[in-house]
């Protein structure tokens, strides 16, 4: 399989912290990859720099062969590259409906008719299960919904990789099994997703591949199976055992 | 979206318009006929405003400024080289709304109170300019003399300035609604709900703030020409910036973000003020700003959102589309009846 993004040595400092060291990875066509690791390892600003929010002190993120490394944010959905926020962040004053609407106006589809592009938005709202839930605004819906909806308005984008940052974080377990569904339903669709997950039951049963890090740099990449039983994983995860 | 079909929402704004249309037959005081035309330009200034304020989410407090430099083209062309204010309308638009957003571009980065300080100053720029500027009169103003005629503008009459004004509102509606539905609309509206999400569905912030400024002010830039017509007499006082606040608290109260709440605002402001205005002022001295202000604040701190924030989630809301539902299927049969605004 080829591969969709590969990222080399990318590194990213804020001033005197290095967030970000000298991490590569690359992402296959129509895989799902996940990035895990513990909390303030590098994982949004590794995504961030994907989404093109933050540029890269070094290294390059070449997206289908073509170097896109510091292209403006506002290019990315252009080029087929969605994403979504660790953070919530619904379009509070707008209903479901347009909040999908925006992402398929916009985007790859770039539909200009509005009639159009309703009816492609309430397609997505169909396939992520928000098509009764149209007309509601964000904040009268539970967490679930409002991650699946950041989910439908990055899908409305029609992108080729969808970029997922924790969005199974405050799910019960019910409802994270649905959210593994419908992310194994948008891959079946020939979407690559790429995301950042803490819920170690999502990753094992979704990735083909887990990218590993902490402290900044990748300290392992394989399948799941192959990463959990690493015993430098367990180390940071669990702590070392006493001799 | 299914066809349109006329109900009995279509039938009601109708008879409104009609009422408001045949309001000169009556009333033939022309201080309650210049209450009108005070709220009818006042809800033109506010729907121009609300594309950057309410759309966009850019709280501007300069557009008394953009509002004034269209008054002191139309009354510099006017006076100065004989061009018809209604050419004037065309000039303005397109000048100001240029100028206001060359200008405003470096500051697009900025966001809330920087934003609102930065259009402040703006304003300020503007007035001291045209308060030393000899040949635009400078602090003296300039005094648009009468040549009665349609093409000038100029009428010793209140009526021709209603219809002109009502006119002119119905436009501007249009225009917002219009704007609020469309493609540019929803990426205004994103842009003001989030940025960063904005950027993530492909949609460039600083184009679409450069198109709201420019319409915004461009149509603002109109009501200055019609004003300046109006009036008759311009000088930079308009520019004040407490001027802006006309333009901003109708929407505020009306409700920012909703395209009914511009209107609704300036239809219940301007009358409220200048009826307190009327008949308090003679009790005490500023006691209808007193009253005034504690009724715009009430209304700030039970219904932030402003009145159509509120009607729009409310049941009141619901009620209301029901009985009008009912009303439609009775009267025209309708299976499912249309939901306008």
């Amino acid at each position: 399989m080829a591969n969709i993004l590969e990222i080399q040595n990318l590194s990213k400092n804020f001033q005197g912290l290095k967030a970000v060291s000298n991490v590569s990875f690359t992402v296959s066509e129509n895989s799902i990859t996940g990035i895990i690791g513990s909390n303030g390892a590098g994982k949004t600003t590794v995504f961030n720099m994907i989404s093109g929010v933050l540029i890269p002190s070094e290294g390059t993120i070449t997206y289908c062969g073509n170097n896109i490394t510091g292209t403006k944010a506002h290019k990315y959905s252009g080029l087929g590259i969605a994403r979504t926020f660790q953070i919530m962040k619904p379009l509070r004053n707008m209903t479901v409906l347009e909040n999908v609407l925006s992402g398929a106006m916009f985007g790859r589809k770039r539909i200009s008719n509005t009639k159009e592009a309703r009816e492609y938005a309430l397609e997505i709202l169909k396939f992520t299960d928000l098509y009764d839930k149209k007309d509601m605004y964000p904040k009268e819906m539970g967490t679930p919904f409002k991650k699946r909806l950041e989910v439908a308005r990055a899908l409305a984008t029609n992108p080729r990789l969808l970029l997922l940052d924790e969005v199974m974080a405050g799910l019960n377990p019910t409802e994270t099994d649905e959210a593994i569904e419908l992310f194994l339903k948008i891959n079946n669709e020939g979407i690559t997703i790429l995301l950042i997950e803490h819920v170690m039951r999502a990753v094992a049963n979704l990735c083909e591949k887990v990218v590993v890090m902490h402290h900044g740099e990748k300290v392992s990449e394989g399948t799941p199976g192959e990463v959990m039983n690493d015993p430098y994983v367990i180390e940071i995860y669990l702590g070392k055992e006493e001799q | 979206m299914k066809q349109k079909q006329i109900g009995i929402r279509t039938i009601l704004l109708l008879i409104l318009i009609a009422v408001l249309a045949l309001v000169p037959l009556w009333i033939k005081t022309p201080y309650i006929l210049g209450i009108f035309v005070t709220t009818f330009y006042i809800a033109c200034g506010t729907i121009a405003w609300s594309i950057l304020g309410g759309l966009t989410g850019q709280t501007s407090l300069g557009h008394a400024g953009f509002m004034g430099l269209g008054a002191y083209i139309t009354a510099l062309l006017t006076t100065k080289a004989g061009v018809s204010p209604w050419i004037c309308m065309l000039i303005a638009f397109l000048a100001v709304g240029l100028i206001a957003g060359i200008l405003m571009a470096p500051c697009f980065v900025l966001s809330g109170a920087y934003f609102s300080l930065v259009t402040i100053a703006f304003s300020e720029a503007f007035r001291n300019l045209f308060i030393n500027w000899e040949y635009a009169g400078s602090g003296q103003g300039i005094l648009i003399p009468i040549k009665k005629g349609f093409w000038q503008m100029r009428w010793v009459s209140k009526i021709p300035y209603y219809y002109i004004s009502f006119f002119m509102v119905i436009i501007f509606f249009i225009i917002l609604r219009s704007i609020d539905h469309s493609k540019l609309g929803f990426a205004l509206k994103t842009i003001r709900e989030d940025e960063d999400t904005a950027k993530a569905i492909g949609i460039n912030p600083f184009r679409y703030k450069f198109i709201a400024t420019f319409l915004s002010a461009g149509l603002i830039a109109v009501v200055g020409v019609f004003y300046a017509n109006y009036i008759g007499y311009i000088n930079s006082d308009i520019m004040d910036h407490s001027y802006s606040l006309n333009y901003v608290m109708p929407a505020i109260i009306g409700g920012v973000g909703n395209i009914a709440g511009p209107l609704l605002g300036s239809a219940i402001l301007t009358p409220l003020s200048e009826f307190l205005s009327a008949n308090l002022s003679s009790v005490a001295n500023g006691l209808n700003l007193i009253v005034y202000a504690a009724i715009v604040i009430v209304v700030i701190l039970f219904q932030p959102n402003g009145i159509m924030g509120w009607f729009v989630h409310s049941r009141f809301k619901k009620n209301v589309n029901k009985k009008l539902d009912a009303v439609d299927r009775k009267l025209f049969k309708m299976k499912q009846a249309e939901c306008e605004e």
